[in-house]
């Protein structure tokens, strides 16, 4: 069954890591030591030999002796099994606890919820330590009972964890289908929640089973453990601290013991973490990586940029970190030789569908490379400041004052504890010497000028008293502080209803008509590059494929891979015709081929397609397409 | 932020209720007799009668229970079997040296344990590394071995600071501190070791989320969006385990007052858990579960001021 | 099942689904909100029926109080003549096996632990009658008829693209033999290239197997393409329905006019000859009476009589149905004239 490849998958990935599997070894050893402590020394831990007291480590006492010449490694591993069977009661009646309630509260909400919120909160405020005092004022020397009460306590966190995980699994839609697929609540839990559960049951339970191995030592060192002379870990550090002046050695073996096994203990809960997501989610971005710096200066002058552009990229290259097919990371380009230019004012649409490199391109332009990558080649140049090489006081000048950015999630665009007015008047007075209260009034207008009806009501709000729409217009506004000449969006109205969507791009091109502003709106829909933009480039698979006005890219596309966009827009079909397709999918940027990156998807692809690389050709007035075959193509589309 | 207050307090009553109820509950659990339990096996049996008498236990539960607290409710927690004193004339002297270590500690893990945590989500590498295996050490290394390593080099050999003691800030307020830096500083590695993890961790976070990229996008200073933004973003779990860890400072408050005999709640507690004082006991439960109770008042407070959702809503 | 009615009234027994007066609420007391306020509405066998509106229209909460997954305050929904309004786990166990749905997230509704053959093999697990080796031969069936390898069954639905995984979700409900698919803005979430094949996969589906679907959606364009009849809903009330192509080309309802002009057009042309923006929303959702027209906030032919009175669901010209006092004035083929006659002098026109 997959379950049991899960598992298997789950420890193998466990066992690879070598500070769990030391952990592993150490905690078993510790075990073995508990139960079976004469195998592992002879010598009695009741043996007294007053002539030998106090002494250091030696052949016959390998850790020494105490005050009355008892063998120190004997009283160490016989006294384990106390300290052991303390923590295995404290965890087992915490992970019991803990995971029921957690359980039943997390996936049948409501009432029940409400009613185990309120006792996990209790036990969390219940002073632990003092209640176990209690516990050994009734019940003297009985660690039982003190680690079942104190497991009670502990389950809080469990039960506050777990509740939390099984409500984010619960609302996930695969529980939802599993439901719509006839799945009894038994099974759901069964199969979808409880091994969502697993991994963080251990964690905690690691946690716990450290924190309760501390705190039982602790006691059986304040004389609350097994009565003397039987020895405990905490017993052992207590007679070390009578004897502290004369030998502190004694302190040592104790006090190592503890430590070590809690951090096996933590080690393999952060190992089980780790372990656990890994085996799921085989294809995610790596962590940041060292930057490699960027290389191949000086290719610019080649195609020079027209006179009055505003921002010239030329023969851009990126590179991020990605996971290949195979698990390993390596950093892979995702954009290819990527050149466009933009002229003051001008509205240049970026169009291409997820992955195929528009979005890394329009942050890569701010420096802002995401998931870890950077540039590896090639220049952009915008009012004179190369800004792949440019210094911090450069960017200084560049973001925010020659260039402002918008992104798509209004909501989470905007820092949650700071009211809107604030943030834009803080973004004012970076960007002009003025003074709080002139800062504060600009951020008024900002507001006015992205035609909020209220804008002084709009900036006493918090981001979570806006609707969707009035929090891209603040959004649009924190762009605008620093008069920028160009705006980078990246699909700003995408979250967006469409009603709302009309309305921001109908402020989009006031703001960049009324202020001579340009624009370059990162896009996948042809409906807002076909209402906002002059001109459109379209990428694929981290090229740009096609360039030109967007009038003549809707009349005469000459890249099979515009064409095929364009034909398959459901809002251009034909009432009851099929929807024409573009069979397949964008290649992941590690399996790019050599030859046309479009050519297994495309109908027109010949052999010399595959052969090497297409170059951008000029095909039309300020019209270029990466195509051999972009002239077959116009005779194609031209009859309909 | 009244409303806020007002729950906050008006929670702390049945919270109160519960946990003096089950401190009842573990006594009337105890098997035989508590008076014997108390007096030991070789006290003739009409002293133990008439202890059994005078600790109400001929009484059933919930009698002996509401008797207790309406005397409670009064400001009477009872009195102390082994000294017979009044409770709260006993536990109210020790509060001082407890808040004197728990107070301290916990400033000391808020300020150690954010700056150490900052530095290393900002810097990283080498620093990010460290505050890892610093934490680690933390979790394990426990306070009460740790005390005693400092005792013996810190006041046994090098004698830079007093082994044991406590002297009052009223009477020499440096001899105060210094009798305070020890407990401190082995009451406090554990917490500011978390409180470092914690802040690096919701620091990332805050540093990952889309404003921070869009406030760099728009040119706004690095300076201001690590500290100002990024930093009120990420401190508002981190306030939340720094409540979780000045209410388990109470806990450690036992070991530690007890190595540098410090005269605390805690020490207190541990006394009179080993002398059987039971009325004492359930006093120290109370005056520990009213200091949680602040300290989640204050946890709350701090939310409220950092959170606008926790303030609108 | 229930005899079939007489009479034919635009609803009939002939209906494989049928929605009578539904009402959801969120929340209890008197934070509680009605998502969904008397919303009628039925699917023939074969039929697609489109639910188009954007975000708190309450469009999805349908689609899950037919399904079971979220409770119904009032109101009643049949299902194959049999009143499922209140089934229990039971019966609608019993049930998924002819009602079936696809959600929007491919990415959130395969369980990223499990291999596609388990989450695929959930809707024969009710059945006992049916063997694991049976089990399997039907997943596979299910994985080649939406276009994958059965080896697909043997992976973990990381391995798989956005497209392909809404396939193996499509394939979940094929694995059952479904009469109606509720379909959860099934493409919304997908590509543009990718969009166009799930459309033709779930053309190609109903085609074959004559199903019927509720195909949910924020985008009437896309609606329109795969729906005979289509239902407009703006806060949980239905504003107007009717033939796709009716309703697409000549919306009665100001809000379904609204909703088309704010499409942007894919076409620069086009774009360029049409006038600004639609309705204002940010002044708008001030607080109305509660028995008035749920758009008048917004509606730019508002009258007081708006206000007074829930417009009732009356017959169009065209066969469609719609909530609006002055549908007959304004009745303008919005699709391609939006010079719509401005916002009357309130003076004007009180009665």
């Amino acid at each position: 069954m997959s379950g049991a490849v899960g598992l298997g998958r789950f420890l193998g990935g466990l066992l690879r890591r070598p500070l769990a599997l030391v952990s592993l070894l150490w905690l078993l050893a510790v075990v073995f030591c508990a139960l079976f402590p004469a195998v592992v020394t002879s010598r009695d831990p009741l043996e007294q030999d007053l002539l030998a007291s106090l002494q250091g480590p030696s052949a016959a006492h390998p850790l020494g002796t105490d005050r009355l010449g008892q063998d120190l490694l004997s009283r160490l591993v016989h006294g384990g099994a106390s300290t052991l069977w303390g923590v295995l009661v404290a965890t087992v009646v915490s992970v019991v606890i803990g995971v029921a309630l957690g359980l039943v509260a997390g996936y049948l909400g409501g009432f029940v919820d409400a009613i185990t919120v309120r006792i996990a909160e209790l036990l969390f405020a219940i002073p632990g330590v003092i209640i176990l005092l209690v516990v050994f004022a009734v019940f003297p020397n009985n660690v039982t009972a003190a680690m079942v009460t104190f497991g009670v306590l502990l389950a809080s966190g469990l039960i506050r964890v777990v509740r939390s995980a099984t409500m984010s699994v619960r609302q996930e839609l695969f529980v939802a289908a599993a439901r719509v697929s006839g799945l009894s609540d038994a099974r759901i839990l069964y199969r979808h929640v409880l091994p969502r559960l697993t991994s963080l049951v251990i964690v905690q339970a690691a946690l716990i089973a450290a924190f309760a191995l501390v705190t039982q030592a602790g006691l059986a060192f304040l004389g609350f453990g097994p009565p003397p002379p039987q020895p405990s870990w905490g017993g052992l550090v207590e007679e070390a601290r009578g004897v502290v002046v004369q030998a502190p050695w004694a302190l040592v073996p104790p006090g190592a013991a503890i430590a070590l096994t809690v951090l096996a203990f933590s080690l393999l809960g952060d190992a089980v973490r780790d372990a656990a997501t890994q085996s799921w989610s085989s294809t995610k971005l790596v962590r940041r990586t060292a930057r490699p710096r960027a290389s191949s200066p000086g290719d610019t002058d080649e195609s020079p940029a027209p006179e009055k552009t505003l921002l010239s990229v030329r023969h851009l290259s990126i590179a991020i970190p990605l996971r290949s097919a195979t698990g390993d990371r390596a950093l892979t380009t995702v954009v290819d030789d990527v050149s466009f230019d933009i002229s003051p004012g001008e509205v240049v649409g970026l169009v291409g569908e997820s992955g195929c490199g528009k979005s890394v391109t329009a942050l890569s332009v701010l420096g802002l490379t995401p998931g870890g990558g950077s540039i590896t080649g090639g220049s952009c140049l915008f009012a004179g400041t190369d800004l792949v090489r440019a210094s911090a006081r450069q960017w200084g000048e560049v973001r925010g004052r020659g260039i402002g950015f918008v992104a798509q999630e209004p909501m989470v665009s905007l820092d949650p504890t700071v009211r809107a007015g604030a943030q834009l008047a803080e973004a004012v007075r970076r960007h002009t010497k003025v003074s709080r209260r002139e800062a504060r009034q600009r951020a008024v207008d900002l507001l006015r000028s992205v035609r909020l009806p209220d804008p002084a009501d709009v900036a006493r709000r918090y981001p979570h008293q806006m609707s969707g729409g009035m929090a891209q217009r603040v959004a649009i506004a924190f762009a605008l502080a620093g008069s920028p000449s160009l705006l980078i969006a990246d699909e700003p109205t995408t979250a967006l209803d469409v009603t709302v969507q009309a309305e921001i791009l109908a402020l989009l091109r006031t703001l960049s008509r009324e202020r001579g502003m340009a624009v370059l709106m990162v896009t996948h829909d042809w409906g807002v590059v076909a209402e906002l933009c002059d001109r459109a480039i379209v990428m694929y698979a981290g090229q740009i494929v096609e360039a030109c006005t967007v009038d003549s890219i809707f009349a005469q596309p000459r890249h099979p891979y515009t064409a095929g966009l364009l034909r398959s827009d459901p809002h251009r079909v034909v009432d009851g015709e099929r929807l024409p397709t573009i069979a397949g999918t964008v290649p992941a940027p590690t399996e790019w081929p050599t030859g046309c990156r479009f050519a297994d998807r495309c109908d027109l692809a010949i052999t010399d397609c595959r052969r090497a690389p297409v170059q951008l050709s000029d095909s039309g007035p300020a019209h270029v397409a990466r195509c051999l075959r972009s002239d077959d193509l116009l005779l194609q589309t031209v009859p309909t | 932020m009244g409303r806020l207050v007002a729950r906050r307090l008006l929670w702390g009553v049945p919270m109160l209720l519960v946990v003096s109820f089950f401190s009842f509950l573990l006594v009337s659990l105890v098997p035989g007799d508590p008076a014997r339990s108390v007096l030991g096996p070789l006290a003739p049996q009409e002293q133990v009668d008439k202890l059994h008498q005078q600790m109400g236990l001929d009484r059933p539960l919930l009698e002996q229970y509401l008797g207790w607290l309406g005397d409670a409710a009064r400001g009477d927690l009872g009195t102390s079997l082994v000294t017979g004193t009044g409770v709260g004339q006993l536990l109210t002297p020790r509060l001082p040296a407890t808040l004197s270590l728990i107070i301290p500690a916990t400033l000391t893990a808020a300020l150690l344990g954010i700056a150490l945590g900052v530095a290393s989500a900002v810097r990283g590498g080498v620093l990010g590394r460290l505050v890892d295996v610093l934490s680690m050490l933390g979790l394990a290394v426990p306070g009460f071995w740790l005390a005693l390593v400092l005792v013996s080099w810190f006041a046994v050999r090098w004698q830079l600071f007093p082994a044991t003691g406590y002297t009052a800030f009223a009477d020499s307020p440096v001899e105060w501190l210094r009798s305070l830096v020890l407990p401190v500083a082995a009451a406090s590695l554990g917490a500011v070791t978390a409180v470092a993890k914690q802040t690096r961790d919701s620091m990332l976070d805050a540093l990952n989320r889309d404003f921070v990229r869009v406030m760099q996008a728009n040119g706004l200073s690095r300076r201001s969006i690590v500290y100002r933004h990024a930093l009120r973003n990420a401190a508002i779990p981190v306030v939340s385990v720094l409540g979780v860890i000045c209410a388990s400072l109470l806990g450690a408050a036992v070991l530690v007052e007890n190595i540098f005999g410090l005269p605390g709640l805690g020490s207190g507690a541990a006394q009179a858990a080993v002398q059987h004082d039971i009325p004492l006991l359930q006093g120290t439960v109370i005056y520990f579960t009213l200091i949680v109770i602040v300290v989640g008042l204050v946890v709350d407070v701090c939310h409220a001021g950092l959170d606008p959702k926790v303030r609108t809503t | 099942m229930r005899a079939r009615s007489e009479e034919r009234t635009g609803m009939s027994g002939e209906d494989l689904l049928n929605v009578r007066g539904l009402r959801v609420d969120y929340g209890r007391g008197r934070g509680a909100v009605r998502a969904v306020d008397d919303v009628s509405l039925s699917v023939a066998p074969g039929e697609t029926v489109g639910l188009v509106g954007e975000s708190g229209s309450g469009k999805s909460t349908i689609g899950r109080a037919i399904v079971g997954l979220t409770p119904v305050a009032g109101g009643a929904i049949t299902f194959a003549g049999e009143d499922i309004t209140h089934a229990r786990r039971g019966r609608r166990r019993e049930l998924s096996a002819s009602l079936q749905m696809v959600f929007q997230d491919p990415y959130s509704s395969l369980n990223p632990a499990r291999t596609v053959g388990a989450t695929l093999a959930e809707p024969l697990l009710a059945r006992r009658e049916i063997s694991p080796r049976e089990r399997l031969a039907l997943v596979q069936r299910a994985l080649e008829r939406v276009g994958l390898p059965p080896e697909a069954a043997r992976r973990y639905p990381a391995q798989f693209s956005g497209g392909q995984r809404q396939r193996i979700a499509i394939a979940r409900t094929l694995v059952v033999s479904p009469r109606l698919v509720v379909c959860d803005e099934p493409v919304s979430a997908l590509d543009l290239s990718i969009q166009a094949q799930v459309m033709n996969l779930l053309a190609d589906l109903q085609a074959e197997l004559g199903l019927s679907y509720l195909f949910i959606a924020h985008d009437l364009g896309v609606v329109r393409y795969l729906s005979q009849r289509v239902v407009v809903l703006y806060r949980g009330q239905v504003m107007e329905s009717g033939p796709a192509a009716g309703v697409y080309s000549r919306p009665a309802h100001p809000y379904t006019q609204a909703l088309i002009a704010a499409a942007p057009i894919p076409d620069p042309k086009a774009a360029r000859a049409r006038p600004a923006a639609a309705a204002p929303r940010e002044q708008a959702e001030r607080n109305l009476p509660s028995e008035s027209c749920r758009f008048a906030s917004r509606c730019r032919y508002v009258v007081d009589a708006c206000t007074r009175q829930r417009p009732p669901l009356v017959p169009t010209r065209h066969g469609g149905l719609v909530a609006c006092l002055r549908h007959e004035e304004i009745g303008a083929p919005a699709a391609t004239d939006h010079a719509a006659p401005p916002r009357p002098d309130h003076a004007n026109a009180t009665p």
